[in-house]
């Protein structure tokens, strides 16, 4: 009976909170001819066309320089995968002589 | 004796298992909140692939089947020699896929076209958002995907906007408004729609194939 009770409760405080959710249609609503070419002229405006120019990518310093090092690891390791067969490729062939 | 070695043997198999596939599996997205669209979540494979995964989702969404991936678009636009990072390069990637990307500076309530929450609630679009939380440093700019905006009409209380981060450790992000409007205004207010061209009308949206038109000025709310 009191869990009856509390759950009652818990519905009606859920129910009747403040918090509202905004429903926004199942699926993106299509655009007219109209529209649509009243967009691209709002686009051409120069307050909208500037974002053309904008370049997104790194969230912080610390994502930049993870891929700096990533960068990095990748040009040493292949230098060292192609290094080490030349140079042994090298001793040989100066070696071939003798 | 022998039972149980099996036994324990199989356990750990199984145990090795679950690892491997816990390690290889994407992150998982809980839940979307109430009132949010439900766009599929895409990974961006490198930090700065954040706008190319944004457009992945929104494009899928808009598509309503998983068409676009990073990794995929990526490629692509560096066969085209296009800059992935920058806005009017996307954009011309979208427009050889035939979609259009709708760039525009906006607000979160503004009139339409230009209001975020017109976009979303209104319209049923994702929108991708640039944001930057290192200050004015524009290398620092930031692609997301709005997917909703949930009102609390309480007293005191502010409205929380929930979006996608495709390169943060949590892809769902969930701010109040007085956090979010500082981040989107160092990213100029930018904000980007993938539509249809209107003369191909998503086949999903047929029941709804016009939305709220106005036919003199094109917009309304």
């Amino acid at each position: 009976m009191r869990l009856w009770a509390v759950l009652l409760t818990l519905t009606v405080v859920l129910a009747t909170s403040g918090i509202a959710w905004a429903s926004p249609p199942t699926r993106p609503a299509g655009l007219t001819t109209a529209q649509f070419n009243a967009l691209q002229q709002i686009e051409s405006q120069p307050q909208h066309a500037i974002v053309l120019d904008i370049h997104a990518s790194y969230k912080s310093e610390r994502e930049r320089s993870l891929d700096l090092t990533r960068a990095s690891d990748d040009f040493w390791t292949a230098v060292y995968q192609g290094g080490f067969p030349g140079a042994i490729a090298a001793i040989l062939i100066c070696a071939a002589p003798l | 004796m022998n039972r149980t070695i099996t036994k324990s043997m199989l356990a750990t198999i199984l145990g090795f298992a679950c690892m491997l596939v816990s390690c290889q599996s994407p992150r998982p997205i809980t839940k979307h909140p109430p009132g949010t669209l439900p766009v599929r979540y895409e990974e961006a494979t490198t930090y700065s692939a954040c706008l190319v995964a944004s457009v992945a989702m929104a494009s899928n969404y808009l598509l309503d089947r998983t068409k676009f991936s990073t990794d995929g678009i990526l490629q692509e636009m560096k066969q085209a020699d296009l800059d992935e990072t920058r806005v009017g390069d996307v954009k011309r990637y979208l427009a050889g896929q035939s979609l259009y990307l709708v760039t525009l500076t906006g607000t979160i309530d503004g009139k339409p076209p230009t209001g975020l929450n017109y976009w979303l609630t209104t319209r049923g679009y994702p929108v991708i958002c640039v944001i930057n939380h290192e200050g004015e440093n524009p290398a620092f700019n930031h692609a997301v995907v709005v997917i909703g905006i949930s009102a609390n009409l309480e007293e005191g209380s502010t409205d929380r906007i929930h979006y996608f981060d495709p390169s943060a450790e949590e892809p769902l992000q969930s701010v109040d408004r007085a956090t979010f409007e500082p981040l989107w205004s160092r990213g100029q207010h930018a904000m980007m729609i993938v539509v249809m061209p209107a003369s191909k009308p998503p086949a999903a949206s047929a029941s709804n194939p016009a939305g709220n038109n106005d036919a003199q000025t094109g917009f309304s709310k």
